[in-house]
């Protein structure tokens, strides 16, 4: 371990417990930007006619992703300045937290896609995203101990990148480093990349398929 | 071919212009949108100053650590004070004594070891 003393119940205190938590929500609202921004271009017929044109579906989803990490940035930017003015007993790096955050982040994008793919308006799509956000905050394992669910050897929790998000944190928190946390960052990585990949099938399949005449 | 190419190039500046369209465009409407731009943008701080102030430590609570003894607190910080020691393999690691190498298991698991150098 990285720092020199090991977490103690008298260094661990309640705004240190809950801050993985408040900075996961901060990370999975975002989905809510993903999810209203393809949502409306489904409402308006944009993508309609782009399917028309044969314009490709990742320049669209590339651009909705690019806008979500600007977002992100400063969003996650002004959330650990908090922070700090708030006095989070951090023993690791700020920049480290940064990092895993706007990872966290990027792997926000794949449940967007998904969330756009099912809903039928913008607004629809913000209270799914919503919804979704608290489903995964609360499965994260952030606020209190989950009960172990075994998948055919693989726990429940692990294929949540909210859960890896929240362990990486909470890790950099107690004066863990990035190569400490490796693990979880790649299985952030990882599992993002499936997430981005089942949303945007789910999305070829929902939204982009053509419609018979009449349907 | 030389059409072909044309076509190909063509079609990645398109790409790339719907790129860029669709960020700015995206980006705009966040912002015109005060609802997901404070949900996106100042929530996250928001929730943060909130909880922070909420649950900073007081004087009682610096005073008091066995306040902190039992619930969730307690739990995490046993997780993290039982965690094993990270440590960066080295050379010696990897190529260290015979002896080693012969008698340690290919895997170790929670429950057992598997694959031992003789197949156990």
């Amino acid at each position: 371990m990285a720092s020199d003393t090991e977490p103690t119940l008298s260094t661990i205190g309640e705004l240190d417990v809950v801050a993985p938590g408040v900075m996961l929500f901060g990370v999975l609202l975002l989905t809510m930007t993903t999810a209203t921004g393809l949502a409306r271009e489904t409402e308006s017929g944009a993508l309609e006619r782009l399917r028309m044109a044969r314009a490709p579906f990742g320049a669209v989803l590339g651009g909705i992703a690019a806008a979500q990490l600007t977002v992100a940035l400063v969003a996650i930017g002004a959330m650990l300045l908090a922070a700090m003015a708030l006095g989070l007993d951090n023993d690791g790096s700020y920049a480290a937290l940064f990092l895993i955050l706007l990872v966290g982040a990027a792997a926000c994008v794949g449940p967007g896609v998904a969330v756009a793919a099912l809903a039928r308006s913008r607004d629809e799509a913000a209270h799914l995203a919503l919804l979704l956000a608290l489903v995964l905050g609360f499965l994260s394992g952030a606020f209190f101990h989950l009960p172990a669910v075994n998948l055919g050897g693989v726990g429940l929790y692990d294929l949540l990148a909210s859960h890896h998000i929240v362990a990486a944190t909470r890790e950099i928190l107690a004066g863990g480093t990035l190569h400490e946390v490796a693990a979880s960052v790649w299985a952030i990585v990882g599992l993002g990349a499936a997430y981005a990949g089942l949303g945007t099938v789910l999305f070829r399949w929902r939204r982009l398929r053509p419609r018979a005449a009449g349907a | 071919v030389e059409g072909d190419r044309r076509g190909n190039r063509d079609r990645r500046r398109a790409a790339v212009d719907l790129l860029l369209h669709t960020y700015t465009k995206t980006l705009k409407e966040t912002g015109r949108r005060p609802v997901y731009a404070a949900t996106a943008l100042a929530f996250p701080t928001a929730f943060m100053l909130v909880f922070g102030a909420v649950l900073a430590p007081t004087d009682e609570s610096v005073a008091q650590p066995e306040l902190q003894s039992s619930g969730f607190a307690a739990d995490i910080a046993s997780d993290l004070a039982d965690r094993p020691p990270f440590t960066t393999p080295t050379a010696d690691d990897a190529h260290g004594p015979a002896g080693d190498a012969k008698d340690a298991p290919l895997l170790a698991t929670t429950s057992g070891t598997l694959g031992g150098p003789n197949g156990e």
